[in-house]
């Protein structure tokens, strides 16, 4: 139980997909300009991540490992990952209009994102048992989602401040996420005994 | 040798289970949308301005086939597109009533200031302080918050001048007026020439200590006007346009020069009917 708490903080805090390991840095400043539709965006990665780290793991231990070609983790991963999020999004027409509306552009945007790449090879790179994976994905997409909605909430402010022309757009933007990064950065060590 | 084939069996096969698997879910799961949706959507202009009061052109004309919206709300189409549409919905095609955004206010730097403001550049930041740097609580405070609201850039601005609306690009969507924090835009009919430009609900006196281009009441317009279509309603002077001539004689009136012809085509034919 332990183990899987020390797993989720870390992810969210420590080792945050965005701010730690700069992966998923596309949508992260593609989607951050409005604060509602990051949300969506978050819950997003968190649904994609979560499926994608259960899937890939199946596909590792009973499929790669067995057949001994780990040689091809990456390619398969990708479209096993990529299937399984078309399937989803059909489902999700078809089911709840409802659920359809709030994640359904960010659906097949995410798909084949490094983030969702990053995590599922760290949840074999590390060993992770199933729990362990559920958790970690979970815990990545939640890293995302924190990282998206403060940086959504900044450039929110941001867009109505006297911001140099020169600086206008994405160049103030990259600095708003480097500053963040610095910030996130004092949690380095946190979980460290 | 047994590795490549192995590896190509693996990757082959799931490929081939993933591309069977979406084929099979893409039948089993399919949504059947309403043709008509995608008819009316094409007809729509696709500007997505928000005029009619949906996000989307493609929200509008969803609306339009599942909730009965009506057919006569978006603000760039013409009658033509209007009665498509109708056709489409199979209901009596709808009459259109196009507007113009107008500016209720000239005061522009010629307003008295109570203050000097220095924050961010924005009329909805500065009306937060005290309601805005100007003494006429009722003024454009031309930061031009509406320019930037404009999806068709029909607004333009000069430093910090009301703003000028362009007739030939304005569509009447409302976002310029849903934006202002003065309430100082206003939605007339497009055929409309007169327009009163003050905002102000202060009485004649005070304007004029704050404003050389307020209303101040006078009643000399309401007393000329041969229609009454004009009217003094909370020291403002109202217009009813279902009653206006476009005759012109309130502009000659006003001594503060505040009606103004917005229509110059209008004031054209006048002249020949004279």
């Amino acid at each position: 139980m332990e183990n899987l708490l020390v797993i989720l903080f870390s992810v969210i805090l420590v080792n945050n997909f965005v701010l730690a390991r700069f992966l998923g840095l596309c949508p992260f400043l593609g989607v951050s300009r409005e604060f509602k539709s990051s949300l969506s965006m978050g819950a997003a990665v968190i649904f994609v991540m979560t499926l994608a780290s259960v899937s890939t793991w199946f596909i590792q231990y009973y499929l790669l490992i067995p057949y001994k070609v780990e040689f091809l983790q990456t390619i398969v991963f990708i479209l096993v990952i990529a299937a399984l999020v078309q399937f989803v999004e059909m489902v999700i027409q078809k089911v709840s209009p409802v659920l359809q509306k709030a994640l359904g552009i960010y659906l097949p945007l995410i798909t084949t994102n490094c983030a969702v790449l990053g995590v599922c090879i760290l949840n074999i790179r590390e060993d992770y048992s199933l729990l362990e994976t559920i958790v970690h994905g979970a815990g990545g997409g939640i890293g995302f989602t924190v990282a998206i909605l403060i940086m959504a909430g900044i450039r929110e402010r941001l867009s109505l401040g006297r911001v140099p022309k020169c600086m206008q757009g994405f160049p103030i933007s990259f600095i708003t996420a480097c500053l963040m990064a610095l910030s996130f950065f004092c949690f380095q060590g946190f979980f460290a005994h | 040798m047994a590795v490549v084939l192995v590896s190509l069996i693996i990757l082959g096969g799931i490929g081939l289970l993933c591309g069977i698997a979406l084929a099979i879910a893409s039948r089993v799961f399919a949504v059947k949308l309403d043709p008509r949706i995608e008819i009316i959507e094409k007809a729509l202009p696709g500007a997505n301005c928000g005029g009619c009061g949906f996000p989307s052109c493609h929200a509008y004309a969803q609306n339009m086939v599942e909730g009965g919206a009506e057919p006569n709300r978006c603000v760039l189409c013409d009658a033509e597109a209007v009665g498509k549409i109708s056709n489409v919905l199979g209901k009596a095609a709808a009459t259109i009533e196009k507007k113009i955004a107008a500016i209720k206010c000239y005061g522009g730097s010629t307003a008295v200031k109570s203050f000097d403001y220095g924050g961010i550049p924005s009329c909805r930041a500065a009306s937060l302080y005290s309601g805005g740097d100007k003494l006429c609580s009722y003024s454009c405070l031309g930061f031009g918050d509406c320019v930037e609201a404009c999806p068709f850039s029909a607004l333009s601005r000069s430093g910090r001048e009301a703003p000028i609306v362009s007739r030939d690009r304005c569509t009447g969507c409302g976002n310029c007026v849903a934006v202002c924090p003065k309430n100082v835009i206003v939605l007339i009919p497009r055929k409309a020439s007169i327009h009163i430009a003050c905002n102000s609900k202060e009485k004649g006196k005070v304007v004029r200590q704050v404003c050389e281009v307020g209303c101040i009441s006078c009643n000399r317009c309401i007393k000329k006007c041969p229609e009454s279509a004009l009217s003094m309603q909370d020291n403002r002077v109202c217009i009813d346009y279902s009653k206006c001539t476009s005759c012109g004689l309130c502009i000659e009136e006003c001594p503060r020069k505040i009606i103004k012809d917005i229509n110059p085509r209008e004031e054209a034919s006048r002249a020949v009917n004279q």
